[in-house]
């Protein structure tokens, strides 16, 4: 019934303490990541001679990870071995090749506390990081060197995520003070913020840009996901699902959402309810769905929203009223919360738990989806799902627990190359001997989470 | 200086707890002489933490109750249940977050831990094990040095006040006899 495994190919020690996220570089060459170490550290994959000089090498074998998982002390490559093997000779059944990785640089000396999101510019040499200091930082690869080149500040307090959209010319942050921020690439790498969003209730933990990049979706504690789009002056909350009065939705905080790539109809998103749920747009061009919200827990799916003519219509998603609503709920997989969820190009979603556990899904037939995932080219095959229709979502792997790896979480490049999805992971408890050390950076407002109650 | 939440706490002695049963060991050559962990062991990492407000410790104020400690050795799972002095009790936050951060520095890496409020001993019960829940608010908060402090301090060992003494005294990690 588990048609792909997940196989480690690489270890990379060197971060001092937990790793929060990892974001793989828009060619996908480079891996970032970002750790309570107050450092990122830029991977490079050591070209693989051996894979290269062999012609037979299928797109499974070739020395391209799929998938990646960070612990406190390391961070672990993964790919995807088809278990299926379609016979199509010796790249069917060959174990993924080991790879060998460096850290090319350490940005460090700019945050004064956790990092906790890293994101790469979709159109240069630069990457984003966001800090529990308040402040995101914006850096630059020039003549082989990373240096620092904006600071924004503005939050009032930990600043949890950080993203590009897709032309670069935007940077969305969001955080622990309840606000999301848009910020303006200006000319001499200055970023002006243009917006201030208020309206979620508690932290904004993840803030994620549709493919189109005229559609913002973030969520957080307050279990609810709101879209907010642009109307030529200024930003607006244009949905939100869950939480009262919004319809069904997730019953605990939200960690993560994830956009389907290309024309972006669908949303992922997981939660502390043990849930993943797939949102799926009933705007223009798609047929009208069967009914409300479907379930798949196990094999069986349910609600069945038909193809839409929109799936090669280029979008059929429409900013302003971008009228998503809940299409399935995956339940009954994970046993405790889903911390990460990303959609690869070739239409499998990955999500990491609290449990050590990366789980792919897929939409349909087992075996088309195997045939989603090795088509070469990296179109993401859009015709074939919408043929297959919404059959359910199955679990088609399941990498299990390891030592070390307490939790796993899980990213996805921009490119529809095969290496799709990359998956960081942070270890909660061994790196807190030097606890009763306190951090002799400045005091910041305001605690956490020493008021009882609240919320 | 605030009025105290709860002037006129219930003081419980501090239990004497030996061990009757022999410590099983575990067939398993790469395990070795490890035993598995018990609600025992873990009520010994967490009966001397202090109370923020009072000058005693969670067990002497019936806080914590090995009772109220649920433990898989083999799945690595923890699950502490802790029942403050009184329903409003704002220091609920604090005491749950020093158990973690006890448990976290004592436990092996591989136990996940989960602190809650005992049911309807508290009454924002949902808010506050949301909180302690969430790994990315507490590794902040912990980030924050007052609260770190006031965590720590919960933590320290009294200066020798009742501690030792005829009640069998501090029970060492490694296990008694």
């Amino acid at each position: 019934m588990e048609p792909f495994s997940l196989e480690l190919v690489a270890c990379l020690p060197g971060h001092h303490d937990r790793v929060w996220s990892i974001a793989w570089s828009p060619r996908g060459d480079m891996l970032a990541s970002c750790s309570a170490d107050k450092t990122v550290r830029i991977w490079t994959r050591r070209p693989n001679t051996a894979a290269a000089a062999d012609p037979t090498a299928g797109a499974v074998t070739a020395a391209a990870p799929i998938g990646a998982a960070a612990t406190c002390q390391q961070t672990s490559s993964y790919s995807a071995t088809d278990h299926l093997g379609g016979g199509t000779g010796p790249s069917s059944a060959a174990a993924p090749q080991q790879q060998q990785w460096y850290c090319s640089a350490i940005l460090d000396q700019c945050h004064t506390r956790t990092i906790r999101s890293v994101a790469w510019c979709p159109t240069g040499r630069s990457l984003a990081t966001a800090s529990f200091d308040a402040t995101v930082a914006v850096w630059e690869l020039s003549g082989g060197v990373w240096e620092q080149v904006a600071e924004l500040e503005g939050h009032e307090n930990e600043v949890k995520c950080v993203a590009w959209n897709p032309d670069g010319r935007l940077i969305a942050t969001c955080g622990r003070d309840r606000s999301v921020w848009i910020w303006e690439s200006m000319p001499g790498r200055e970023f002006e913020c243009v917006d201030v969003k208020q309206g979620h209730s508690q932290d904004v933990k993840v803030v994620r840009w549709h493919p189109g990049g005229e559609l913002l979706a973030s969520a957080g504690y307050d279990d609810t996901i709101r879209l907010w789009t642009y109307d030529g002056d200024e930003w607006g909350c244009c949905q939100t699902l869950g939480g009262s009065g919004h319809g069904p939705g997730h019953s605990s905080t939200v960690w993560e959402v994830c956009w389907e790539p290309g024309a972006g109809r669908r949303l992922a998103s997981c939660s502390d309810d043990l849930t993943v749920r797939i949102w799926e747009s009933r705007g223009r061009g798609a047929a009208a769905p069967a009914g409300g919200c479907g379930s798949a827990a196990g094999p069986a799916g349910a609600g069945g929203t038909g193809a839409g003519a929109a799936a090669g219509a280029g979008g059929g998603l429409s900013p302003s009223r971008p009228d998503l609503r809940c299409a399935a709920v995956l339940s009954g997989y994970h046993c405790r919360t889903v911390f990460s969820v990303d959609w690869g190009p070739h239409g499998v979603i990955a999500t990491g738990d609290g449990d050590d556990s990366i789980m792919l899904f897929g939409q349909g037939d087992p075996d088309l989806a195997r045939l989603l995932v090795l088509r070469e080219g990296g179109e993401a095959g859009a015709g074939g799902e919408e043929e297959a229709g919404m059959q359910g979502l199955q679990q088609l792997g399941h990498q299990g627990g390891e030592e070390g790896h307490a939790e796993t979480r899980v990213g996805g490049s921009p490119g529809g190359s095969p290496e799709g999805c990359q998956g960081a992971g942070a270890v909660s408890a061994q790196e807190q001997e030097q606890g009763d050390a306190s951090m002799d950076d400045g005091g910041e407002a305001g605690s956490s989470g020493a008021s009882g109650g609240g919320g | 200086m605030a009025e105290l939440i709860n002037p006129n706490p219930i003081i419980h002695e501090r239990r004497a707890i030996l061990r009757t049963k022999p410590l099983q060991r575990k067939d398993d050559v790469d395990d070795g002489d490890r035993e598995p962990i018990d609600a025992l062991e873990i009520f010994d990492h967490i009966r001397d933490i202090n109370d923020p407000e009072h000058p005693y410790t969670l067990e002497q104020l019936n806080v914590v109750s090995e009772e109220q400690i649920n433990v898989d050795d083999a799945r690595g799972r923890v699950s502490v249940q802790f029942t403050p002095t009184v329903a409003h009790c704002s220091m609920a936050t604090l005491i749950g977050l020093s158990l973690r951060v006890k448990l976290l520095r004592c436990l092996p890496p591989r136990f996940k831990i989960d602190i809650k409020l005992a049911p309807g001993s508290h009454s924002s019960e949902a808010a506050v094990n949301k909180q302690l829940a969430d790994k990315e608010r507490v590794a902040a908060a912990l980030e924050n040095p007052n609260l770190l402090a006031m965590v720590n301090k919960c933590l320290a060992a009294p200066a020798g006040d009742g501690a030792d003494g005829g009640e069998g005294g501090r029970t060492p990690y490694q296990g008694d006899g």
